[in-house]
């Protein structure tokens, strides 16, 4: 009885074989046009327009019969075509802030599984536009976020240093007979503070790097000593070492990382944060430390290198990542990390050459 | 009187500090200096000579903002502080001027500003300060206030009488007799204010 039935199993089990395969086949092909499609839109680094002009290749492999669209690219409208413009439409439109894409895609009329293979990359392709859309938003708003920081911040600086050129003005017109000497010390005592602001200005714009960067002598026990005081930080500092070392690289990832403390310790007005330091030898680089405990617990140390995030509103965001730049420049290494007593450490290795004791010259002298 | 000619300047730019300090002492002026809020607060309770008070808006931990600076001024206000404040600023104009204005700024200068309108604006903001004192020796007190049109004279009111109960409590030196006195009432509707508007003597 049961051998009647083998040649009807056969059949049976060879047809859900075929079929299985040609499934298998059909899906393969998708999932590869698929792929084509994202590796396509990377190709154009998630460029809406590049990857719409480009993707009727793939598109066509798929059996479809024809694409246009139609592009408002923030006011600009653009519109294209490829292959032929009949059979069942496919009809989008996706919208992203001031950008518009209206795509019309024509494919033979089909039934059954083709018709969801069909549908699948569809979908794919109008999703990928929506993303790179997307894509294009949020880089367009963080760069307008980031160049408004900026504004504020050369706003706030140059309005103080027209302000500075203005009373220097006003000095040398209008100083009473007799107190010429005087003047002389107000400005000799307010101009270095006024070009260590127009040099940090310069350095902001340029990106951190310093055009011109002589090596000068730094006895860095001193160096740190006189920015905590800039930034009304308490400097426990252990150890100090005499080096030569480029002149805006050290000044500027030193001045960058104390800042950082006192924006981090937000301290009850009138106390100021306390700041461990450790300055070591360790071969032919500096070892420095910075260890504080008076910081937020919540500072996720990932963002603390990355350009224009900052934790405080009045922060630019751009001096940690530009110490970092210019440390690993010069050979050397930034890194932060959160101690076990709850402490955010900042350490630098500082690659230069070590003075011996008793060589160090006071600074800028022309010895080394 | 004391010193007549002081001067407090609050700004956290140091090379600013200098030579704005600089013009003022050329001018006659004596200076104190302060750096941010509470630095300057501390100050202005300690030394009851300064008359006028420079100020920049933008002080630490937010120097690129007003917030610091406006702060200031409202302490100013609520403590009652006798001076006039005069504020310099880079600040965004429109805004900064509108808040310093509410918050009881005698005068507005943008940066960059001349000497000599610095010096114009000090000048006047110190004959206003001393004319007020003037007055004040005469039994008058000037109170500022800012009221909310809308919300009808009951509100206007019931402001003007805490803002004059505080300030002539602060001028006695907290004396409820002698406050009640210069008020024309009796002690115990000074002690009714107190209540009213939760005043304190740590106020």
């Amino acid at each position: 009885m049961i051998e009647q039935i083998y040649p009807y199993l056969i059949l049976i089990g060879s047809t859900i074989g075929a079929v299985m395969f040609y499934l298998w086949r059909q899906a393969r092909r998708v999932s590869k046009l698929n792929l084509a499609l994202i590796r396509l839109n990377e190709q154009h680094q998630f460029d809406t327009p590049a990857f719409l002009r480009a993707a009727w290749e793939p598109l066509s492999r798929a059996g479809l019969q024809g694409i246009s669209w139609r592009l408002d690219w923030f006011g600009i409208p653009v519109e294209g075509q490829a292959g032929q413009l009949k059979g069942e439409e496919v009809f989008r439109e996706i919208r992203v802030r001031e950008m518009a894409v209206a795509v019309t895609l024509f494919q033979k009329k089909r039934q059954g599984e083709r018709h969801y293979f069909n549908e699948s990359l569809i979908e794919t392709f109008l999703l990928l536009l929506r993303t790179d859309m997307l894509i294009k938003a949020g880089a367009t708003d963080a760069s307008l976020a980031q160049m408004a920081k900026l504004n504020l911040f050369l706003q706030h600086d140059m309005k103080n240093i027209a302000q500075f050129i203005q009373f220097t003005a006003d000095h040398l017109q209008g100083a009473p007979e007799g107190s010429e000497q005087q003047v002389l010390n107000y400005l000799r005592t307010a101009t270095p503070l006024i070009r260590e602001r127009a040099d940090r200005i310069v350095r902001t714009l340029k990106g951190g790097q310093p055009q011109n960067n002589p090596l000068r002598p730094y006895r860095l026990q001193d160096e740190i000593e006189h920015l905590c005081d800039l930034h009304r930080l308490d400097c426990d500092i252990q150890g100090t070492v005499d080096m030569l070392a480029p002149e805006h690289t050290l000044d500027s990832v030193l001045d960058n990382i104390l800042k950082n403390y006192g924006d981090f310790s937000q301290p009850e007005y009138g106390l100021r944060p306390l700041v461990h330091v450790g300055i070591s030898e360790n071969g032919n680089s500096v070892d420095i430390t910075f260890e504080s405990q008076q910081t937020p617990s919540d500072i996720p140390l990932e963002r603390l290198f990355e350009p224009f995030w900052s934790s405080s509103p009045d922060g630019l965001g751009i001096g940690l990542y530009q110490a970092k730049q210019l440390l690993e420049m010069r050979g050397g290494k930034l890194g932060v990390q959160r101690k076990d007593n709850g402490a955010l450490q900042f350490r630098i290795a500082l690659p230069g050459k070590i003075i011996n004791e008793g060589h160090m010259q006071h600074k800028g002298t022309p010895t080394f | 009187m004391a010193n007549q000619n002081k001067i407090l300047l609050v700004e956290d730019d140091l090379a600013l500090r200098t030579m704005l300090r600089g013009i003022l002492e050329l001018n006659g002026y004596s200076v104190a200096e302060a750096g941010q809020r509470s630095e300057a607060l501390g100050q202005l309770r300690a030394d009851p000579a300064v008359e006028v008070v420079i100020l920049d808006l933008g002080l630490p931990p937010f120097t690129h903002q007003i917030t610091e600076g406006i702060q200031t001024l409202k302490q100013i206000q609520a403590e009652i502080l006798p001076v006039k404040v005069v504020v310099l600023t880079g600040q965004d104009q429109e805004a900064a001027a509108l808040e310093a204005i509410r918050e009881g700024a005698f005068d507005f200068l943008a940066k960059p500003a001349s000497a000599e309108t610095i010096l114009g604006a000090v000048r006047r903001a110190q004959l206003f300060q001393q004319k007020e004192l003037e007055l004040n020796r005469e039994g008058i007190t000037r109170i500022n206030l800012n009221v909310q049109v809308s919300e009808g004279m009951k509100g206007v009111r019931s402001d003007a009488e805490e803002r004059l109960v505080r300030q002539v409590l602060k001028e006695t030196g907290f004396n409820v007799y002698q406050s009640a006195k210069r008020l024309g009432v009796k002690r115990e509707n000074i002690y009714y204010f107190m209540k009213k508007f939760g005043i304190q003597r740590d106020d």
